[in-house]
């Protein structure tokens, strides 16, 4: 059985001493980037904290020098504990609102066409409804349909692959018809 | 391949199939090709998870674009700077309780005299029934992060003039700010108190798409509910996702 936080704890040969790291990394970096922000992104709401914490996680990867047995999952895993570590410092965290001098409240764009206010809903509609999954069911599910394969989910939340395909299962079903009983039939 | 009873496959391995996961698609193909039924739970199973790709895609941001070597550099700056950062850090903080502080003043949103900077972005208080030059601007804030469960948002005096809109925040925190009066915000865990002790004109609460819960009270009466009372306070025809006029308590409804 795999301990917790122990993924891909072992490296593969691929270390900064033999001069491949970089080029691995930069590969990694390029190819992995994109969805593992895309399910951070879902998963928080938040672009710009999603965008810093995949860099902090990255940055953790370089640091580290050499590369992990599942570079994938590594990641997974370094970012759910990063969001783990935001919120739990955070909850005295505030920032101070600099004095605006705009006339329209931040978060009031001016009045849009319906498209706007429609999609802007949509969005809340769906958050929503995520709101109402397992933790665990919302990460695998959004990290699939974030393109990461039933094995490095499997890696990354320590579960097996059939177990993967059997919240997947679940976790579709019940987002659905949360959604459904929340807002209606999709579009 | 998992089967049921009935020597079908399992959902669970249809819809590894559909996501062109599992290792034993070849066995379950061939018996797609010939059950009807289980080509189209499969097709049923599909049609599911695009329905779910579809939602999950309205939520979406756009990936940046992020070069890691400036990444990089910033890192190295970073951890230059920390120890700076953490010592500016106490400094700032020490700074803010000192009532005559320029940072407490921004935080209070008072005008400083000493400051004509400050004094030009903080409007002084306009007097009764005069009317304002200029549109009043909006005060200096604060902006938290949502708690995991209910954020309690107390007045510290019972407001009886102005209103809270609601609108939808930016960013994944909940933003506070004013317009017009004087208000300070203390910040506590689970709880933000609103010091108005100038009443302010109104007092706006952004807040971030999903299910996160306020609730907003002055003494010993409920203000807001949020999400709650969202359709009750709905303000149509505004940008406002809601809007709760503020009255004394001897004229608040129910």
């Amino acid at each position: 059985m795999r301990l917790k936080g122990t993924v891909g704890s072992r490296s593969t040969g691929t270390a900064r001493e033999d001069g491949a790291f970089d080029e691995v990394f930069a590969r990694l970096y390029r190819d992995e980037f994109p969805r593992l922000f895309r399910y951070l992104d879902r998963a928080l709401g938040d672009d710009q904290l999603a965008t810093d914490l995949v860099q902090e996680a990255f940055t953790r990867l370089f640091d580290r020098g050499a590369m992990p047995d599942e570079p994938s999952a590594w990641l997974i895993t370094v970012v759910n504990n990063l969001v783990r570590d935001h919120f739990r410092k955070s909850a005295r965290r505030f920032r101070l609102l600099r004095i605006s001098g705009d006339e329209v409240a931040p978060g009031r764009p001016a009045p849009d066409p319906d498209a706007s206010v429609a999609a802007a809903e949509r969005r809340s509609q769906v958050r929503a409804a995520l709101g109402r999954l397992s933790a665990r069911d919302r990460d695998v599910l959004l990290l699939r349909h974030s393109g990461y394969s039933y094995r490095e989910i499997a890696a990354a939340m320590q579960l097996t692959e059939t177990g993967v395909g059997t919240i997947l299962l679940r976790a579709t079903a019940r987002f659905r018809t949360v959604f459904q009983e929340l807002h209606g039939e999709p579009d | 391949m998992n089967r049921t009873d009935g020597g079908h496959p399992t959902d669970e391995v249809l819809l590894a199939v559909a996501h062109g996961e599992h290792a034993g698609a070849a066995e379950a193909e061939a018996h797609l090709a010939s059950c009807a039924i289980c080509a189209g739970r499969l097709a049923a199973l599909a049609n599911d998870d695009h329905e779910v790709a579809a939602l999950l895609g309205a939520i979406d941001h756009p990936v940046p674009s992020v070069a890691f070597e400036p990444v990089r550099r910033a890192r190295a700056l970073r951890r230059g700077l920390l120890t700076t950062a953490a010592t500016a850090g106490l400094a700032v903080a020490a700074a803010a309780l000192v009532p005559s502080s320029p940072l407490h003043q921004l935080i209070v949103g008072r005008p400083t005299p000493a400051s004509s900077a400050d004094t030009a972005a903080v409007p002084p208080t306009v007097a009764a029934g005069a009317t304002p030059a200029q549109p009043i601007p909006l005060a200096s804030g604060i902006a938290v992060p949502p708690s995991p469960g209910e954020l309690l948002v107390v007045f510290g005096h019972d407001p009886d003039s102005g209103v809270i809109e609601v609108g939808r925040a930016t960013t994944g925190d909940i933003a506070f700010r004013s317009r017009g009066g004087r208000t300070g915000y203390q910040v506590e865990t689970d709880r933000i108190v609103i010091d108005n002790q100038a009443p302010a004109e109104t007092y706006y609460i952004d807040v971030p798409p999903g299910s996160h819960r306020l609730l907003v009270e002055s003494g010993d009466r409920v203000l807001l509910r949020w999400p709650d009372d969202s359709a009750r306070r709905a303000a149509p025809g505004g940008t406002a996702l809601a809007r709760v006029p503020l009255r004394r308590a001897a004229d608040h409804g129910p």
